[in-house]
């Protein structure tokens, strides 16, 4: 009875605690979701506050209005994320099987090449220069997509991992004694015993295409090509650049959209997250956890 | 094993810089073609300059400006543009539009990899960097090319040289930074102040006390208001009080009237600027923001909770604040204006080294001088739909068009070469263009007016400068911190960058350049 | 010669394998290969005609450069102070909220604290800008409008007070990325055999004693492999979180310029890309070494907790 009294009080405390940590975790969004909804001159004169004198759409209509630019926006990502997406599943399983099987020659430079990716790197100019000049990026839905984003060795290895400690080379045997094919056994067996962590890895690619701001940020100078997280930015980036360039433009004045509207792009970006996310939560979890298991 | 891990990566190494150098070979050679076409073609100068061969294949100039936003009629305007050229130069345009904040982050790397470009925007700042990464063409060699465009700027033409390297062309604009406290009119009214009250000079500081006096009242009446707010206050407004010789280091105080390269921050004026500026903030006249505020005055008054704030200002200045925020101004002058070389060059146009023809680009940007059309489609948009002429000759929205739906407006005369061919807006006065020029003839000009400093030699030192700058000067102008204990810990750390290396080498070029003035 | 014909025959047969490869080994050797050429222009003087090999060599006037300057021992210092404070933070405040949620009864609240947790690390570092903003903008932000006056507080000029910077990045880093850890901390607790605890019972061991001689020791791989991942990390800074969230304040370069910041500011403003890139490379070098020391002491240590 004492043991469970003692029991009681400790799970009210680590509840207390943990309501109150998923609190903080919660309600900076949901002030940003407030501070969209305020009218703007409650915002000016009273302040971001979670209980906001006056509301206002104002700040959901204009984006209606000025769909062409935020729902294109919109697009680009979400083409962006599912191309990205697709490619990067693609690319790290056909990379990640070989590297799994056991008795591939070579599979030691191999994986080395692949991670030394992780250690070392050539740093922004060089490579911006071979992808705007060789490959012409600049201003396409590729500058979003290529860029280092498409493939990190931290895929390939959680994939190869998860290959070669969770799918038994005894049926890749089985496999080839019935005739199959490197390629018949990649699409019949590895990929549908290896979706968990393809679905893990294809989250966190999608993620990754979803919030990137930067590839935006060097690649891309046309509006109509803005993806919504680049415009975000852009929206910070130009009133700091008139700040800082004033002697030179005393009459320079930026659209910028006001304060209730940056937030509302803002809000609208994450909304998508927001919305999938309890039902990809348990993915998310797994993903990260397989994500520790020594690559 | 380590061992082997190593060769293989060695190997690796080897192997990519051995194709890169020869990818890289490959690109400088396509590189030099141009630069002996250039050459070439020089030569054969005369013909160009008697005519335009509407035979040859038509050349693409790639020209990247700076806009205030992309509007939906951007490639109405691009297509415009491109059948206007076509027409009059047999020259193909693509227009790069970039914001503010794209340039900024772009720039840099487009030139580093030599990307596709003609004629592009340059700033002062950069121009030792771009000369010694050799991203710029000496327009020096196309005079003949651009005779037309020197002669609208007349002696302003003088301030892009670097040396004997014409680095570009100035905009058509004023040609003086003098700041001014922009007001909004109802309230200014309201404060039974007027106009005339105010005679703000720096032969006495005392004259400030007005504008306190002003923001007093304001206060009074209105609590809640924030009397100034924006991205600027007098000590801010480098560009107004002294000729400031290019970069911040190293000024001719007094409105450029001595020929003594003194260290401004250190000045008696900028410390009066300081204190005032501390006052103010404690007063509780300034935004408390106003260190770190980034908005920009017009945007903090067209928000409806700022009564002033201070700026450059020029002859128009009201009519355009007034489209910017939304209210009538008032504009009280604070201080005289001056004329010096950093106020015509600190933003300039100039033609790339990665332009395939810079005698063609030269071209162009000659005729963007002097073509009425263009100035107007870059900065108006397409005449019937973005804008109309008026009876008496102004540019105007059309009916039914008003700033939020119009296709296309940049209302950005200041970035473009020539906006005294164009049109003005509805509501300045009819001979603003001739207002301007009569201004622009009667500011008090520099001693130093005409030389423009190379920092090439103090590059390291300048860069420093501008971080231990950036990282002071904001809360001392504004007040944030008291002046009397920050200013010379300010001077101290601008010093150990290496601030007096700077001023000898200014004063050593300007005393140079004074020689030869005789 | 029979031996090497049958390996010969044996490497036909993976040939198809290698092709499986190839989009993937083509993808690095562009992406990320290529580019470590161009690290050369950290020596150089470049100028654009020239291009990255064949611009004069300046020996290493770029990085004289670099360390002349007072601000390479400040982008240094914070770069490493801050890594070194998220590793702690992130991993002490991880554990503990690990261990809170493993022990929480209800299987329904436990999912919903996992969840909460792990959601700010979905959220992209410009919004999370945007929020940061909203809390402390001087004039309309909830700190000083509603928060610190509450308080009696006078408000703060946020964006201009170094003081408070190293905390606010801290727990803006926290906040996003804490909840990363914690879940890896959750499924280590998860496979520890719960007969431990059964017999720590037993034995009369109080919860505080389970924790530290049971539950910390198993989760020692866990946190081996985490800091590994992150001590090789340990010369990067998240970007946007140390540009972005401080609204390029600045006031605030002192304590927010990292050397990922620097080497953005040198590009975008006159520094040219020489120098730029040698910060860049000073980065990735000593990053390397930090990577193969402390693997080379794990493996010593606990080799199977090395990552290679």
């Amino acid at each position: 009875m004492i043991m469970s009294k003692g029991r009681k009080t400790y799970q009210v405390a680590i509840n207390i605690v943990l309501v109150l940590v998923a609190l903080c975790m919660i309600l900076p969004l949901v002030l940003l979701f407030m501070s969209s909804i305020t009218e703007e001159n409650t915002l000016v004169v009273n302040g971001y506050s979670f209980f906001p004198e006056k509301f206002s759409l104002g700040a959901y209509q204009y984006i209606m209005q000025n769909s062409a630019t935020v729902f294109r926006a919109y697009g680009i990502t979400i083409l962006v994320t599912l191309v990205g997406t697709a490619g990067s599943l693609i690319l790290a399983s056909l990379m990640a099987f070989p590297l799994s099987l056991k008795d591939l020659p070579g599979r030691k430079v191999l994986s080395f090449y692949v991670f030394f990716t992780m250690l070392f790197s050539g740093g922004l100019v060089p490579s911006y220069i071979m992808w705007t000049t060789t490959f012409h990026v600049k201003n396409t839905i590729w500058a979003y997509i290529l860029p280092n984003f498409l493939l990190s060795a931290f895929n390939i290895i959680l994939v190869r991992t998860f290959f070669s400690t969770s799918i038994p080379s005894e049926i890749y045997e089985a496999a080839k004694i019935d005739g199959a094919s490197y390629m018949t056994i990649y699409w019949k067996i590895v990929l549908p015993l290896g979706k968990p962590i393809l679905v893990t890895i294809g989250l966190f690619s999608g993620l990754g295409y979803w919030n990137d701001w930067t590839n935006g940020l060097y690649y891309i100078n046309q509006s109509d090509m803005l993806s919504i997280q680049a415009l975000l930015n852009r929206m910070i980036q130009d009133i700091q650049a008139l700040a800082a360039h004033s002697t030179a433009n005393s009459g320079a004045l930026m659209m910028i959209p006001q304060v209730s509207i940056r937030m509302a792009i803002a809000f609208v970006a994450i909304l998508p997250i927001l919305l999938v996310y309890p039902f990809l939560q348990k993915y998310f979890a797994s993903g990260i956890m397989l994500g520790a298991v020594k690559g | 094993m380590n061992c082997k891990k190593v060769c293989s990566l060695l190997l690796a190494v080897l192997l990519v810089a051995a194709m890169f150098t020869g990818c890289s070979g490959g690109g400088s050679e396509s590189g030099k073609p141009a630069n002996s076409t250039a050459t070439g073609s020089t030569a054969s100068g005369d013909t160009a300059s008697t005519g335009i061969n509407f035979d040859e294949e038509p050349y693409e100039i790639n020209y990247l400006y700076i806009v205030a936003q992309e509007g939906a009629n951007q490639q109405k305007v691009a297509e415009a543009v491109n059948e206007l050229a076509l027409k009059e130069l047999n020259m193909k345009v693509n227009l790069i539009p970039m914001t503010m904040g794209t340039y900024n982050s772009q720039m840099s790397m487009m030139l580093a990899a030599g990307e596709p470009l003609d004629i592009f925007p340059t700033f002062s700042q950069n121009f030792s960097t771009y000369l010694e990464s050799q991203y710029l063409v000496d327009l020096g060699q196309y005079k003949a090319e651009l005779k037309d465009a020197l002669e609208v700027l007349g002696e302003d033409a003088e301030t892009g040289y670097i040396g004997e390297f014409l680095v570009g062309l100035g905009q058509m604009k004023e040609r003086a930074y003098p700041a001014g406290l922009i007001c909004r009119k109802d309230i200014f009214d309201e404060t039974g102040f007027k106009l005339e009250d105010f005679d703000v000079n720096t032969d006495d500081y005392s004259s400030f006390d007005k504008v306190g006096e002003l923001f007093a009242k304001v206060k009074e009446l209105h609590p809640d208001m924030v009397c100034l707010d924006g991205t600027s206050i007098m000590g801010r407004q480098d560009g107004s009080y002294m000729d400031n010789l290019g970069s911040d280091f190293g000024v001719l105080e007094n409105y450029g009237q001595t020929t003594t390269v003194t260290n401004w921050f250190e000045s008696d004026q900028w410390k009066t600027f300081c204190e005032i500026g501390r006052d103010w903030f404690q007063k509780g006249y300034l935004s408390k923001d106003i260190a770190v505020n980034q908005d920009s005055g017009e945007i903090k008054m067209k928000a409806g909770n700022c009564f002033s704030f201070i700026t450059n200002v020029k002859p128009n200045t009201n009519v355009e604040k007034q489209a910017q925020t939304g209210y009538e101004t008032v504009v009280v002058p604070l201080g005289k204006a001056m004329k010096y070389s950093n106020a015509v060059n600190a933003f300039m146009l100039s033609v790339a080294n990665a332009s395939k023809d810079p005698q063609k680009a030269a071209i162009f940007m000659n005729w963007t001088y002097v073509s009425r059309e263009f100035n107007d489609l870059i900065n108006w948009g397409i005449e019937g739909e973005d804008w109309v002429e008026t009876e008496n000759g102004m540019a105007a929205y059309p009916e039914g068009v008003d700033a939020t739906n119009v296709g296309y407006h940049n209302d950005y005369g200041w970035a473009y070469p020539n906006q005294f061919v164009g049109h003005a807006w509805e509501g300045n006065p009819e001979d603003i263009w001739d207002q301007y020029r009569e201004y622009n003839a009667g500011l008090i000009k520099s001693k130093a007016f005409g030389f423009v400093f190379d920092s090439t030699p103090v590059a390291t030192e300048e860069a420093q400068l501008n971080t231990v700058r950036d990282q002071y000067w904001n809360d001392l102008v504004f007040g944030a911190v008291d002046p009397a204990e920050k200013m010379e810990e300010f001077n101290k750390a601008l010093y150990d960058a290496g601030l007096q290396t700077v001023m000898d080498e200014k004063q050593r070029q300007l005393d140079e350049w004074l020689a030869k003035q005789g | 010669m029979q031996k090497k014909k049958m390996s010969m025959a044996r490497f036909r047969q993976y040939i198809p394998l290698y092709i499986m490869m190839l989009p993937g080994v083509v993808y690095l050797f562009i992406n990320n290969y290529i580019p470590m050429a161009g690290i050369v222009v950290a020596f150089k003087k470049y100028n654009v005609n020239d291009g990255i090999f064949a611009s004069p060599w300046n020996g290493v006037e770029n990085f004289r450069y670099l360390f002349s300057t007072s601000e390479a021992g400040v982008i240094i210092r914070n770069t490493l102070l801050y890594n070194i404070a998220f590793i702690i933070v992130n991993m002490v405040v991880g554990i503990m909220l690990a261990i809170f949620i493993s022990d929480v009864f209800s299987k329904k609240l436990k999912k919903l604290y996992q969840s909460s947790i792990l959601l700010p690390f979905l959220i992209s570092i410009v919004v999370v800008s945007y929020i940061v903003f909203a809390l402390l903008s001087h004039e309309n932000g909830m700190m000083n409008k509603s928060v610190l006056p509450a308080l009696g507080q006078e408000p703060v000029q946020w964006y201009n007070d170094t003081t408070w910077w190293p905390l606010i990045i801290i727990v803006t880093n926290c906040w996003k990325g804490v909840g990363y850890g914690t879940l890896i901390y959750i499924a280590a607790i998860a496979g520890i055999d719960q007969g431990y605890y059964e017999a720590a019972e037993l034995d009369g061991a109080n919860k505080w004693q389970q924790i530290t001689r049971i539950t910390l020791p198993c989760l020692i791989p866990s946190i081996i492999t985490l800091l590994l991942m992150n001590i090789g990390r340990i010369f990067y800074s998240d970007f946007g979180l140390f540009y972005q969230v401080p609204q390029n304040s600045g006031s605030l370069f002192s304590v927010t310029n990292t050397i990922d910041t620097y080497v953005y500011r040198a590009l975008m403003s006159s520094g040219g890309i020489g120098r730029s890139s040698a910060a860049g490379l000073f980065q990735s070098v000593v990053g390397f070494t930090l990577v193969m020391v402390s693997n080379l002491i794990v493996r010593k240590a606990s080799p199977e907790n090395a990552i290679f």
